[in-house]
């Protein structure tokens, strides 16, 4: 999957139009990035990558960017231990 | 000594909380919100003056009549709940007298939530399987809804009432619970918590002075807290292995199982685990819409919810499986005899 296709998926999780969250877009500027809004993250992270995200790391990324970034570090680490 | 599950029966209140007292409290938008998200249509709440220990009276004395037991013949009486009427003496005491149970009775409190209902099988079946009671009455469940801040959007929208009676009693012939397991990761204890009222902080000022580090974010002290992200992560690391070791201690595989008796989290939690798990929804009950989230006695609310009429004339295989606060978890796999599984009441 790549980071496009991510970014799409996060739009989907967060009930946000296609296309509006970029890279560099801040999660607390959208609507949908509240506590439930993780939780469909967490659940799509787990559905797609088969990872569990820790929620304090959700809650230290700062932009769509960092997410993805977070997803790749933790699957990698997972393969790690594997 | 083998044990026999002779009838489950769950008690709910009358009283109903719906999603226009939701409405009324949070705004309309956001009610709709949790609606979606929790997938509670309704609740039942303890009026003022009603007690889980009432509820479980009128659970365990219902099925009683129902099973044609009289109670001089139970000798055990195991509640598991984490909202007692006092904070001593253990109800299970004052349930034996209420319920005329014989003073020979083992009776006792266990302090269990959402894992309450395998856990509590597995102690009744402990019990008779080491010769220390013949027939059990086993009570689970909570009201938590006395404990919830009504403006917490996490847990006042969340959190119904209910108490599941089930009557267990010794068989040589033969074993009903044909798995078990039985977990604890105390290390999560933070995550969902009462803080205040007993003996490590007895007032919210005392808390307010000393409360430790992972306690900080607890905006309300006297009332249920719980950090629902890390109650979900928790959930799915842990539960789809509760369901193949269930299994696996039965020597069983998923075709084998009629049904799955899940606590009732919320909705969108527990189509995901389904989703994880491959289990066939159909399979999986849910009684989240109608009683919302009834901590322990959910997996036996849900049973009694959905299946009464299929059980009737039909043995079944299912799997109850509990799973939350401490971190606690229990799965059962049990054998559910016809005509052991009786409709949900109400107080």
């Amino acid at each position: 999957m790549t980071r496009n296709d991510a970014l799409g998926l996060l739009e989907s999780a967060l009930d946000e139009t296609t296309g509006t969250i970029a890279e560099t877009t801040e999660l607390e500027s959208l609507r949908g990035w509240d506590s439930v809004g993780m939780l469909s993250v967490m659940a799509l992270v787990d559905s797609n990558v088969g990872v569990v995200l820790h929620p304090e790391k959700i809650a230290g990324s700062v932009t769509a960017g960092d997410l993805l970034d977070l997803v790749s570090e933790t699957s990698w680490n997972r393969r790690d231990t594997e | 000594m083998g044990a026999t599950i002779r009838g489950i029966l769950s008690v709910v209140p009358s009283n109903t909380r719906s999603i226009e007292d939701l409405a009324s409290r949070f705004g309309r938008a956001d009610a709709q919100r949790l609606t979606q998200m929790t997938g509670i249509e309704q609740m039942r709440v303890v009026p003022e003056g009603q007690t889980c220990g009432d509820l479980a009276e009128q659970a365990a004395a219902s099925l009683l009549t129902k099973l044609g037991i009289a109670p001089r013949d139970v000798d055990g009486l195991v509640f598991v709940t984490q909202t007692p009427d006092y904070i001593m003496p253990a109800t299970a005491c004052i349930l034996q007298d209420r319920l005329g149970l014989p003073k020979q009775s083992l009776a006792f409190d266990v302090n269990l939530g959402c894992s309450s209902y395998p856990y509590g099988l597995a102690i009744a079946y402990g019990l008779i399987s080491a010769g220390l009671a013949r027939r059990i009455m086993l009570l689970t469940g909570d009201t938590l809804s006395v404990w919830v801040k009504p403006e917490d959007k996490a847990t006042f929208p969340l959190f119904g009432d209910g108490v599941a009676a089930t009557v267990l009693e010794s068989n040589p012939d033969g074993d009903d619970l044909l798995g078990t397991d039985l977990g604890t990761d105390g290390n999560g204890w933070a995550n969902l918590l009462v803080a205040v009222g007993q003996c490590r902080y007895r007032s919210v000022d005392e808390f307010s002075v000393a409360a430790p580090e992972c306690l900080r974010a607890v905006r309300h002290p006297s009332h249920i807290s719980m950090d629902g992200n890390m109650i979900f992560a928790f959930t799915l690391r842990e539960v789809p292995g509760i369901v193949a070791r269930t299994l696996n201690s039965a020597g069983k595989d998923m075709e084998a199982v009629d049904y799955f008796f899940f606590h009732q989290a919320n909705k969108f939690i527990l189509d995901h685990l389904v989703r994880k798990i491959d289990l066939p929804p159909e399979k999986c009950p849910l009684s989240i819409a109608r009683y919302g989230n009834t901590s322990g006695a959910s997996p036996a609310i849900t049973a009694c919810h959905s299946v009464p009429n299929v059980n009737r004339d039909r043995e079944l295989t299912a799997m109850f499986v509990g799973f939350g606060i401490g971190y606690s978890w229990g799965g059962v796999l049990a054998r559910l005899r016809p005509g052991t599984v009786f409709p949900v009441e109400e107080l």
